[in-house]
């Protein structure tokens, strides 16, 4: 049995456990991949307050250690289900003349744990284009990440699709590197500042393709070309690129829970921003929950809400 | 903003190499081996056996995480040859296997390339990857 179960160990996951832990409660993170979450693709961070630059490695690696000296318990175990434990195994378990009541079951692939509480911070990852032989050509050719990437297609041609800040951003950064950089977006304006389309529209190397969407995606052992469909005139093109960043936004993986816990209609679990969702003692913490702003400092103020409240279930 | 992976500053930073790992077995040090042009031929291609070879660069935040788990499994797994590519020092070797993510983990079995992992797993799913 646990104080705090959390589940998922990004920004908000790992903030909650050291405030939990400071608290005085006894905590278990259950993680599926690594921990860290999306910060860790970040070279530098320079926006968190107090600390003037830092690699997203270094946040998340110092993030983990300080719960661990804590006395965090960590585990690299999925979750498959959490629910409410029901007065017949709350009577099993039953150990003192007093019932309680209210306690959660979180079950993962390995085994099952018991909590009074438990925060969902789950984060977010990065939305697929879902088309054929994507996760194929995921690593051979398609990357999510530019500044991860990019350095493997220096000097050749390569797409960035998408028409917010990101997609914007990678092109500049892929010009920089690489031949040509195709911006291919589906709608006529971009979603992303002004002021770095304007950037881009300066830059020879970077070509607009407005209006277009990607259909296919061909090649061999790697990603040669993808065909490309006109929205307006339904046209189709092909264009040869060895490089097709995706840069479409973000998606929850929120699935798991949707029985439990009330989610928006895109995935992200409803709760304020005192992160109580409609289940009493389970809480959202980070990008998992409906939000505006998704950044670093709004994933740790999560975690410190969620935890304080977790330590008074 | 990132400028590119000559950036000396991250380059300095931790790096995700053996000399973190002061791991020991029976006396002899088990870390990965790091792999150059000069020894891929004789440590991979001409390897008898399983020869798992993770594709790295020290400014990359998701190798940094693979990194430890990478020398874990050379500590634990003597059966295994693990070893190491600094794809900004080795670009070729990187070349040669179409490696356009990092981190990649390539086994080879006997030489030939096996199974090909994209992106930072974690420990249970690399050693799956050896089954």
């Amino acid at each position: 049995m646990k104080d705090v179960i959390i589940i998922g160990a990004g920004t908000a996951g790992l903030t909650a456990a050291i405030y939990a832990l400071r608290a005085g409660k006894s905590v278990l993170v259950l993680e599926q991949g690594n921990y860290g979450g999306q910060i860790i693709n970040t070279p530098k961070v320079e926006n968190y307050p107090g600390i003037e630059q830092i690699s997203g490695y270094e946040f998340a690696a110092g993030l983990y250690r300080q719960a661990e000296k804590l006395g965090m318990e960590y585990r690299s175990e999925k979750v498959t289900d959490i629910r409410l434990e029901d007065g017949a195994e709350a009577r099993e378990e039953l150990s003192s003349a007093s019932l309680e009541t209210g306690n959660k079951i979180v079950e993962t692939t390995e085994q099952s744990y018991r909590a009074r509480a438990v925060i969902l911070a789950t984060g977010a990852k990065n939305r697929p284009l879902g088309i054929e032989k994507e996760a194929e050509y995921t690593g051979r050719g398609i990357s999510y990440c530019a500044t991860c990437d990019g350095m493997f297609f220096r000097g050749k041609k390569v797409a960035v699709v998408g028409g917010g800040n990101t997609a914007l951003e990678d092109a500049a950064f892929l010009s920089n590197y690489c031949e040509k950089v195709y911006l291919i977006h589906r709608r006529e304006a971009f979603r992303g500042e002004e002021k770095l389309v304007k950037e881009l529209r300066k830059k020879e190397n970077v070509e607009f393709f407005l209006n277009k969407t990607v259909q296919e995606l061909e090649g061999g052992a790697t990603l040669q070309a993808v065909v490309l469909r006109d929205k307006i005139s339904g046209e189709e093109s092909r264009l040869e690129i060895s490089g097709l960043f995706v840069a479409i936004g973000q998606m929850p993986e929120n699935g798991v829970f949707a029985g439990l816990v009330d989610l928006d209609e895109n995935g992200y679990i409803l709760a304020g921003e005192d992160c109580r969702t409609n289940v009493e003692g389970i809480f959202a913490a980070g990008d998992c929950r409906k939000k505006t702003v998704r950044q670093l400092t709004t994933a740790a103020a999560d975690g410190a809400v969620a935890a304080l409240a977790a330590a008074q279930v | 903003m990132y400028t590119g992976s000559a950036d000396a500053e991250l380059k300095n930073s931790r790096s995700a190499g053996s000399t973190d790992a002061e791991l020991k077995i029976g006396g002899k040090r088990m870390a990965a081996l790091h792999l150059t042009t000069e020894n891929f031929r004789k440590e991979v291609l001409e390897y008898e056996g399983v020869a798992m070879v993770d594709f790295w660069a020290s400014w990359c935040g998701p190798c940094q995480m693979v990194g430890p788990v990478i020398e874990e499994i050379a500590a634990e797994r003597t059966d295994v040859k693990v070893c190491k590519v600094n794809v900004d020092e080795q670009p070729d070797i990187a070349g040669k296997y179409n490696v356009m993510s990092i981190p990649t983990i390539i086994v080879f079995k006997n030489g030939e390339p096996a199974t090909v992992s994209v992106g930072a797993k974690p420990k249970a799913e690399l050693l799956a990857l050896l089954s």
